[in-house]
């Protein structure tokens, strides 16, 4: 156990130890440069994830427009896809063969043809 | 030195606050309120199922189109120039040629539709309180295209799929149409359309996404989607090879014949499907609203008639089946009219044939005759066949507007009524019901229900079609003694000059007069023919039927060389030999 002498005499140093104390007995720089230090660092930390968070959403923004171009290919190629099935029926229908048959000259045979 | 340390603490204080807040404001609020982010839930529009004919050749199918809309609040231009830039290119199919090809009058007709079209756009587009405007649907690609290029600001396109047909007007009334219900959605009438709309219709999908300022999806928000469900497809049983000859020589006949209108019915006898229905005139399903709504309806399911003649096949049937009287019967009443319950009954053509055979009286279709064998039969037995023969109700084929033809009640009939009956007057049948009766004969004396589609296929799953009913309602005996006697009045009856040469063909001739006002018109007939061929071994059983040929009133005189003449060329499709 520490003698009460000891303690007192600790309370007698202080003012050694921290200089440019006010009336108070606080060392103002030190604080200021502890509370400077972790300001930039919590500053600096925020910085980091507001970037981070800039990174991420400039990556979605990417991803989303990869997905809108996908999307506007499968829908473009379906359209395509669907002209041409229509552009094959209607040039292979009977309408269109026998009409272009008739421009050829052909006609029907008269006769009963079988095998 | 303290105030300034204490701006750069204020400063970087106030920077880290808000940088919080409009992360909290991000992550937690605007998903709460689902103001400012813009989140959307759209229907997606499920592609409608394809028809196909029997050789899977689409006979419909869809094609891309759009919806155009406008919101006049974005317009920068006056809503005047903006109506008279669209009103061309919003023009009907029928005026979208190449205008010098255009005669006067169609000229005249089109400058009236732009201005007619330019009209109802510009109260569309004037009133500046509508926030979104639709002004056209089913607008072709190309369309969109060259609207596009005007760069109309406050213009704007959504998909609406149509409907297209390859064949253009081919089996017009069978297919029926699309159009809109009361909440603008597509919904099927008439035809395989309306009678399975439920099915090919699809189920539409919904698309719910957040998106950036920028209009791209966000994908660690809401973005989900539900895929729409194409309709299921149906594969019909339509030959279109027979489908294509029958309506050339229908289209042909009713123009020489100068028919009200024409149709035509080609069954499969063995197994009820329908390879052909074609009436004249017709309509252009992809352009329906240009045409009359009385075009609409097919006739060969939806309307009566009384057969004429025709039907004298039924009642033969039935007296032949229960052996009241067989093909040698001689007819002891047939030497000239007959008074029954007041009424004179005479033969067609005032010829008599006294002491006559059943054969004979098919072949001469004498009307006195018949009333020999509905006496034979009696009300009963005769009414009891007409049900067994399918009569009365509806055959069960998968068009939308089919009619059952009720008959009278029993208890109505008088003797006059069963007479006439007999020989196919004073009776009112649909010309489907005709044909699942004559089929009957030629398959043996199996009725087999008539039916378009053969399969549905609903997402890889297909549903096999089969008839209703299948039953055996005469005797293989009967139907082939009805056969011989149809055989027989192809070979002497009035038609035999139009008879493709070396074939076994049966058929009746039917004329049948309209009833008009609680009276019959003697100028206006019925002329039918119905028929089935090879007789022996039955490929096809065809009905063809005119309304009103002015030509001719009877049906040895028009209907059945059609009938002849669509028979030939089915011979040679089908590659049939001579006997």
């Amino acid at each position: 156990m520490l003698p009460l002498s000891d303690f007192r005499l600790i309370q007698k140093n202080r003012p050694v130890l921290l200089a440019n104390t006010d009336g108070l007995g606080f060392d103002w720089n030190t604080i200021g440069k502890i509370k400077i230090r972790v300001l930039v660092t919590f500053s600096l930390f925020l910085l980091a994830l507001f970037a981070t968070q800039l990174v991420f959403a400039a990556n979605l923004a990417t991803d989303g427009q990869k997905l809108a171009k996908v999307q506007e290919a499968i829908t473009k190629y379906e359209s395509e896809n669907a002209d041409l099935r229509a552009q094959i029926a209607r040039q292979s229908s009977l309408t269109n063969l026998s009409q272009k048959a008739k421009t050829l000259g052909f006609t029907a045979s008269p006769k009963i043809i079988t095998p | 030195m303290i105030d300034r340390l204490n701006i750069f603490k204020f400063l970087i204080f106030a920077l880290a606050l808000a940088i919080v807040s409009r992360l909290f404001y991000w992550q937690f609020l605007s998903s709460y309120s689902g103001r400012n982010v813009p989140s959307q839930e759209n229907e997606i529009q499920a592609p409608r199922g394809e028809i196909y004919a029997s050789d899977n050749f689409p006979l419909v199918t869809n094609q891309e189109a759009f919806l155009i809309y406008a919101k006049p609040k974005e317009f920068k231009e006056d809503p005047i120039l903006i109506a008279k830039k669209i009103s061309p290119f919003l023009l009907s199919e029928k005026y979208a040629t190449n205008s010098a090809s255009l005669t006067p009058d169609e000229q005249k007709q089109k400058d009236t539709e732009i201005k007619n079209i330019e009209e109802d756009l510009l109260k569309k587009l004037s009133n500046k309180n509508l926030f979104w405007v639709q002004l056209a649907r089913k607008i072709a690609k190309d369309v969109k295209q060259k609207l596009e290029a005007e760069k109309i600001t406050g213009l704007g396109f959504e998909n609406d799929d149509k409907r297209f047909y390859p064949e253009t007007s081919m089996s017009a009334q069978l297919l029926g149409f699309v159009g809109s219900d009361k909440f603008g959605k597509d919904i099927g009438y008439f035809g395989l359309e309306g009678y399975y709309d439920k099915q090919i219709r699809g189920k539409p999908g919904t698309i719910g996404s957040e998106k950036d300022p920028f209009g791209f999806p966000i994908l660690v928000g809401k973005y989900r989607q539900i895929k729409p469900q194409k309709g299921a497809s149906l594969y019909t049983t339509i030959d279109r090879v027979v489908q294509f000859i029958v309506e050339q020589k229908l289209a042909a006949a009713v123009e020489k014949y100068g028919a009200k209108e024409g149709s035509v019915i080609v069954e499969d006898p063995k197994t009820g499907h329908i390879l052909a229905m074609a009436t004249y005139p017709n309509y252009n399903p992809a352009g329906f609203s240009q045409f009359d709504p009385k075009l609409f309806k097919n006739s060969v399911v939806a309307d009566t008639y009384e057969p004429g003649s025709t039907f004298k096949l039924v009642t033969m049937s039935a007296a032949l089946d229960l052996s009241l009287v067989g093909p040698e019967t001689r007819c002891d009443v047939c030497s000239g009219p007959r008074q029954i319950g007041g009424f004179e009954i005479s033969t067609w053509n005032n010829k008599y044939f006294p002491n006559s055979t059943m054969t004979e009286v098919i072949q001469h279709s004498d009307n006195v005759g018949m009333t020999f064998v509905s006496e034979k039969l009696g009300l009963d037995k005769f009414y009891s066949y007409l049900g067994k023969f399918g009569l009365g109700q509806k055959t069960g084929i998968d068009l939308q507007e089919e009619t059952a033809a009720p008959l009278r009640a029993k208890d109505d009939w008088r003797k006059i009524d069963l007479a006439t009956a007999s020989f196919g007057q004073g009776i009112a049948i649909t010309p489907i019901q005709m044909v699942q009766a004559a089929g009957a004969i030629a398959a043996g004396g199996k009725l087999i229900s008539p039916k378009v589609v053969s399969k549905i296929v609903d997402n890889g799953q297909e549903e096999i079609i089969r008839p209703d009913t299948e039953k055996q309602i005469i005797s293989p005996k009967t139907a082939a003694q009805i056969t011989e006697m149809m055989v027989n009045a192809v070979d002497r009856g009035e038609a035999q000059a139009f008879k493709p040469k070396g074939y076994r063909i049966a058929g009746k001739t039917g004329t049948a007069q309209i009833p008009l006002a609680g009276h019959y018109d003697p100028n206006k007939t019925i002329a039918s023919f119905i028929g089935f061929a090879p007789a022996d071994n039955p490929r096809l059983v065809m009905l063809v039927r005119f309304t009103e040929p002015t030509s001719s009133p009877f049906g040895s005189e028009t209907a059945a060389p059609t009938f002849f003449a669509i028979t030939k060329e089915l011979f040679n499709y089908y590659g049939i030999p001579q006997n």
